[in-house]
């Protein structure tokens, strides 16, 4: 099947801008910024793909390479089979962009208006446009307020609006860059379920999610991307990061008396990727991360069983993608990890 | 076709519907033109018959600024309308959106300035109900040969336009190009005054002005109604102004979007 999008080590540098000093004293100095580096990526139709970076990591400006918005420094990618630079009115036709920014509608038209005016660019037909303008306003609750002008708009509201123009042209692939950034939880939970009840589990579009927010990549993402300094350090679902990066999962051991000894025996074994030791309630807690739950988990409690630990209690849990987030993100680049992907 | 029509359509009605948001601005607009008709109007009583630089445009000073300022309207448009209606999408966030849209970049771009446009004509068609009313004589006029020229004029001044709109996509704010056509077209493109009274070397400069042409064309198509037989040279001129100055114009603004869409300039402002 053909993929929704397709990118071979799609790379975009951006030549940093001179002060008036270097202007006046290095004239012909040009430094480049990486903002993202050879990126390859294979995203299948229907898919919920996630990008997750931090601040300055390279999702935004991605998204608007694959949008056509901006124009890739070196290698390729397709939209639905369509080249981004050579094809690139085509590959217009087929998306659909929905920005965090709140600086993109008209301030003193209404919310419909300014969806009838974006209609209008997409060539929706003005029978089908009102049509659609209702069932997109309805759905994500905002038809009360679609006669209203935009300036008198909450930020969850232009943010619901904006969702609703990236749906007008009813778009094979939808890129949705930090679409809860400045919601509440309860509006973000809105939006969370549009995306999932309506964009994917009714449309069937493919969305590519550019978010900081762990919980809503967890919630809705099939697979996603961990990106650092322009570089995907990372990609799959979150299972199959948990299995790439040796994350099994987390224990948390609680013991009435702990041997001294038993804490470096515990991190001298294999499979015990981090050990924090902490007091609390007359118990001595012990927090390990562990490359995987069964063989380690039996070892550790052989371990501590038999430097004559007594055991009161031990809880087991799964990492949270926000975990391998910080594990993967938190720390410089290592080689380990460039080679994860 | 009718589906052709519906992005120009659709930016009519955005900027009516923006523009009649601000009713003081709306309401002055309108006014401007009354207000200029009547100063030029005693003006042209203290020099009334002492023009006889003005025989080829039948004499009257009045009827000549009138349509002089009239139509140069139309020009200080072309050349900033396209460019103003960038800067705006630049600073509402809405530029990057309409060029990600499947719609092409030369029917944005021309779009974006038909309410202007549509303003400038209801200004001149003031301008020229007033001027009949206070004597300005309209009957001889051509006017299939008049509306001939002014919609080669516009292109022309368009094409003017979007070397203005190219620097402002990539430079934002400040636009000298926009500012010395303007300012070359009214000095030396015969707004107040005919060109012939100008020296040698301007006038010849003032025919590389579409402005220059446009006047000319209009002045002594609604004045004296003259058509093709007596003005074919200027039409030709005009049209061979166009010609080099609209596809030069549609580079231009082509490279300026490619270099903002190399250095993610197109949404900063």
């Amino acid at each position: 099947m053909q993929p929704a999008i397709e990118t071979h080590a799609l790379t975009k540098r951006f030549r940093k801008l001179n002060t008036y000093r270097d202007l006046l004293l290095y004239p012909w100095r040009r430094a480049d910024h990486l903002a993202v580096d050879n990126v390859s990526l294979r995203i299948e139709p229907g898919e919920l793909f996630g990008i997750l970076g931090q601040n300055g990591a390279g999702k935004t400006t991605l998204i608007k390479m694959l949008c056509t918005a901006l124009r890739p420094s070196s290698g390729d990618a397709t939209v639905a089979g369509h080249d981004l630079v050579r094809e690139a009115r085509r590959v217009r036709a087929l998306i659909g962009l929905v920005s965090g920014e709140e600086r993109s509608f008209y301030w003193r038209l209404t919310g419909r208006q300014n969806l009838e005016f974006f209609a209008a660019l997409y060539h929706v037909p003005p029978g089908i446009a009102r049509q659609r303008i209702d069932e997109l306003l309805r759905r994500i609750e905002l038809r009360d307020h679609a006669d209203q002008p935009f300036r008198a708009y909450s930020s969850g509201m232009r943010q619901k609006l904006a969702i609703a123009r990236g749906l007008l042209s009813q778009p094979q692939v939808l890129f949705m860059d930090e679409p809860t950034r400045s919601l509440d939880p309860i509006s973000a939970q809105v939006v969370r379920r549009f995306v999932a009840e309506y964009i994917i589990g009714e449309l069937g579009r493919t969305v590519i999610l550019a978010t900081h927010s762990m919980a809503e990549a967890e919630e809705l993402c099939d697979r996603l991307a961990l990106v650092r300094s322009g570089r995907v350090v990372a990609q799959g679902s979150v299972d199959q990061l948990r299995h790439a990066l040796h994350y099994g999962g987390r224990c948390e051991l609680r013991l009435r008396h702990m041997p001294p000894e038993l804490p470096d025996a515990l991190r001298r074994m294999r499979g015990i990727l981090s050990l924090d030791v902490t007091r609390s309630d007359g118990l001595h807690l012990l927090e390990l991360s562990l490359s995987e739950e069964g063989p380690v988990l039996a070892a550790v409690l052989r371990e501590a069983v038999e430097c004559g630990a007594e055991i009161y209690g031990c809880q087991t849990r799964q990492v949270s993608l926000e975990e391998i987030y910080l594990h993967t993100l938190g720390t410089p680049p290592t080689a380990v990890e460039a080679g994860v992907c | 076709m009718l589906a052709q029509l519906r992005v120009p359509l659709a930016f009519l009605v955005r900027d009516f519907r923006i523009e009649a948001s601000y009713k003081t601005g709306f309401a002055a607009r309108v006014l401007g033109p009354v207000l200029n008709i009547v100063i030029y109007y005693f003006i042209a009583r203290v020099f009334g018959g002492l023009a006889p630089n003005l025989q080829a445009y039948g004499g009257n000073y009045f009827a000549f600024v009138v349509i002089g300022v009239a139509f140069s309207d139309y020009l200080a448009l072309g050349i900033s309308a396209i460019g103003n209606s960038i800067r705006d999408g630049q600073v509402t966030g809405t530029l990057e959106l309409m060029f990600l849209s499947p719609t092409r970049m030369t029917i944005v771009l021309f779009s974006s300035s038909l309410w202007s446009y549509l303003f400038a004509t209801l200004s001149v068609l003031t301008y020229l109900v007033l001027g009949t009313g206070l004597g300005m004589r309209l009957d001889q006029a051509n006017v299939p040969f008049a509306l001939l020229s002014l919609a080669i004029a516009i292109i022309s001044f368009n094409a003017l336009g979007l070397f203005a709109a190219s620097l402002v996509i990539l430079f934002k704010r400040g636009n000298p190009l926009g500012w010395a056509i303007r300012v070359s077209s009214v000095v030396l493109g015969g707004v107040f005054y005919p060109v012939h009274v100008l020296p040698g070397w301007l006038n010849q400069l003032a025919q590389l002005l579409p402005l220059t042409h446009a006047l000319e064309l209009l002045r002594r198509s609604l004045l004296l109604g003259e058509g093709l037989a007596q003005l074919g040279g200027e039409l030709l001129a005009l049209i061979g102004l166009t010609a080099v100055l609209l596809p030069l114009g549609l580079l231009a603004c082509h490279l300026a979007i490619r270099v903002a869409q190399t250095d993610g300039s197109l949404s900063h402002y």
